[in-house]
């Protein structure tokens, strides 16, 4: 069996600087940073890398009574991504189609909205229709009903190395066979909860002198044969990973990430999958190769190798 | 193999207490219960944890729950004590709603400014369990979680062999837990899916599930690895899938199809043949829809050889164990296989006809298993199923 190759053919960023691959590349050309004081929440003495300017109805394909928030940025990541990638979702093979995704803190938001009626009224107040929202996994599997998506299907709760964790086992599962292509990344919301959180007198700085961000980031991974046959634009390839736990080994900030973090700020359980996106500007911009590399505060590490080589040799036969 | 489980917390005690068809069902005192309708769940036994777990009030019960279990499975494995170390021992970890008692405290302050700290977010944090783990196993390899509502344990035991498969560890601890909580309580009751009955799967008069509590760990170690430091091999992990319905959030696929896919891709993965199963332990949670459903996805897959199938479904004896459950049977699932008998179905009143596959009701029977299948299902529409052999001799 030739070894089955990956390429990253469409990549849709939700960021503080810019939603959408030419407004997120155009952000990242001009270095400009997304942290400002908060005006979407109320909590005081908070910078934040907030996404003030976003209409989720932008992005879906039939009307929802209500999103988390941060369902709300993975539903637009993923409308662009499909979009970036040419993706015609009605004819695709979708049992060979995967989904992976990763949050830190998910629907924190809506969780907060809901446990409120338990605190003020008392349990049998709970509103039903808002629990199934504050679920880990409501963003994904609300993705796979929107488009359909009956494969592969992994949610990682895995804080700061979420969408990391989320994109390498997109690369495992096309080259183990299981899928011809994965959607593949990450999203994190802000809310209020999370950010009363982290003003509270023992929090730590969110993201080691780096405002804390939120914003999602898919990535089309497809097989390389595949995309060829597709006849798309292939960003890069994502040419090898790794996953450990080593403490101390890798910094936060090495590699493509410490501008970029400065810009859309600590988006934790996304940042892994901006930063694949912002790593594809690189390549475009004539980088050989892009290395990501994602720390979770507790000592988990994630690295995805991206490498630019165009045009893409087909995959060697035996 | 570890359990933390209402009806014992060592793998032993568990499983008698399975095979006897002991219920672990009672009133909940986990949390304050007042205002709720149902108070009766699964509850852990704290005074049958570890001393140094039960006291340690700085970690959140959840963890302290999946730190029990993963110890019992570390010691189990002969890991520690082995000559042959593995190479990046990973963990891959699954819940549905991690330190939900710390979690509370953090929504608590967000909404009426009550006492917190910032400690009670990293508690409820997910990743928070899996650094706790970790440690305590000393794990140096891949750390992850996974949240797939209820096929979580199913999720985390084909994840882990994932990373086993492509290379990226040379053994994982594959972990699900969950605790109750006063949160997840408010939400299960809203959804209408628990009884005030007992809990009857594949019975006519079934009304629903009772949530419970728990954890369960299994180590996942490459076969040959296992081998050559001479570990007792439980059975052999053979085939694992995980899909999405990709229907409705909360009600099952038309004919179970999405249950029926993952199970036949899990069959697929290494080409097992259907009719080389004799068991199925099911996902059973005793609703009006999962049952019949599930019936039909098992008749798909299996076709003709559905009726020489003997399934379960040890949800009646120890509740939903939400992102514990599919660890726990898939633990069962190999028990069944190493000793020859499939625990009961307890709580049985009247056949239906809509779920008509061989169940074992009340009573456990004994048969020679040699390959069994381990299926989830969970809110959101995701499935998991795992297949595990009798490992053969080299």
């Amino acid at each position: 069996m030739s070894e089955r190759r990956v390429a990253i053919t469409g990549a849709g960023p939700v960021s503080a600087i810019g939603t959408g691959r030419e407004m997120f590349f155009a952000a990242l050309a001009d270095g400009e940073s997304g942290v400002a004081p908060l005006t979407l929440f109320d909590v005081e003495g908070v910078t934040a890398a907030e996404i003030a300017d976003f209409n989720v109805e932008d992005y879906l394909e039939t009307p929802k009574t209500y999103l988390d928030r941060s369902s709300e940025f993975a539903f637009a990541a993923a409308s662009l991504a499909i979009e970036d990638a040419g993706l015609d979702v009605d004819n695709i093979d979708r049992p060979r189609t995967g989904l992976t995704l990763g949050s830190a803190y998910g629907s924190l938001g809506t969780m907060e909205l809901f446990f409120r009626d338990v605190l003020d009224k008392g349990p049998k107040f709970a509103k039903p229709f808002l629990f199934p929202h504050t679920y880990p996994n409501t963003a994904i599997s609300l993705l796979a009903i929107e488009y359909g998506l009956t494969g592969p299907h992994l949610n990682f709760a895995a804080g700061h190395v979420s969408a990391a964790n989320a994109v390498i086992a997109g690369y495992d599962m096309i080259r183990a066979g299981q899928a011809d292509m994965v959607l593949a990344g990450g999203y994190e919301s802000l809310s209020e909860a999370l950010l009363k959180a982290y003003t509270l007198a023992d929090a730590p700085d969110p993201g080691d002198g780096i405002a804390i961000g939120e914003g999602a980031g898919i990535v089309v991974l497809e097989e390389l044969e595949h995309a060829n046959a597709r006849e798309v634009h292939i960003y890069a390839e994502l040419a090898g990973a790794a996953l450990g736990s080593r403490a101390g080994e890798m910094k936060p900030g090495q590699a493509v990430t410490i501008d970029v973090r400065r810009m859309i700020g600590e988006t934790m359980g996304a940042g892994a999958a901006l930063h694949v996106i912002a790593a594809l500007k690189r390549i475009e911009d004539g980088a050989d190769s892009a290395l990501v590399k994602s720390l979770d505060p507790g000592g988990a590490t994630a690295a995805i190798l991206l490498r630019g080589q165009s045009p893409f040799p087909a995959s060697p036969t035996p | 193999m570890g359990v933390v489980s209402p009806v014992g917390c060592t793998v032993p005690e568990f499983w008698s207490a399975l095979c006897d068809g002991k219920s672990g069902i009672g009133d909940i005192t986990r949390f304050d219960t007042e205002g709720f309708t149902l108070t009766r769940a699964g509850q852990v036994d704290d005074t049958l944890l570890p001393d140094a777990l039960r006291s340690d009030e700085s970690m959140d019960i959840a963890t302290r729950f999946v730190l029990a279990a993963a110890e019992q499975a570390m010691a189990d494995s002969g890991l520690p004590a082995s000559n042959i170390a593995v190479t990046d021992l990973g963990v891959v970890l699954s819940t549905n709603f991690g330190g939900a008692a710390s979690g509370e405290r953090i929504l608590a302050h967000c909404h009426n400014n009550s006492s917190a700290a910032f400690s009670d977010l990293a508690e409820y944090s997910f990743q928070r369990a899996a650094d706790h783990v970790a440690a305590a196993c000393g794990a140096d390899g891949p750390r992850t979680v996974l949240s797939l509502s209820c096929s979580s344990g199913g999720g985390a035991v084909a994840h882990a062999a994932d990373l086993v498969r492509a290379g990226r560890a040379g053994a994982v601890v594959a972990a699900g837990y969950d605790s109750l909580s006063r949160l997840a309580w408010s939400g299960l009751s809203a959804l209408r899916t628990m009884t005030k009955d007992a809990v009857r799967p594949f019975d006519k008069n079934r009304s629903g599930t009772l949530f419970s509590e728990g954890a369960g760990v299994l180590v996942v170690e490459d076969m040959e690895h296992a081998r050559a430091r001479g570990a007792t091999i439980h059975a052999e992990l053979a085939g694992w899938a995980y899909n999405n319905n990709a229907h409705h959030m909360t009600a099952p696929a038309k004919e179970g199809a999405g249950s029926a896919a993952v199970m036949a891709a899990a069959l697929e993965l290494n080409d097992i043949a259907p009719d080389s199963i004799q068991h199925v332990n099911m996902h059973g949670t005793a609703t009006k829809h999962n049952d019949p459903t599930e019936t039909q996805a098992v008749k798909t897959v299996f076709g003709d050889h559905a009726t020489n199938l003997t399934i379960t479904s040890i949800k009646s004896m120890i509740g939903h164990m939400m992102g514990a459950a599919g660890t726990v049977e898939a633990i069962a699932t190999i028990l069944s296989i190493r000793d020859g008998v499939v625990p009961p179905t307890i709580n049985h009143q009247e056949s239906d006809p809509d779920c008509d596959l061989d169940c074992v009701f009340n009573t456990r029977r004994e048969t020679s298993i040699d390959a069994a299948v381990s299926n989830s299902a969970g809110i959101g529409g995701c499935n998991a199923a795992v297949v595990f052999r009798r490992a053969a001799d080299e």
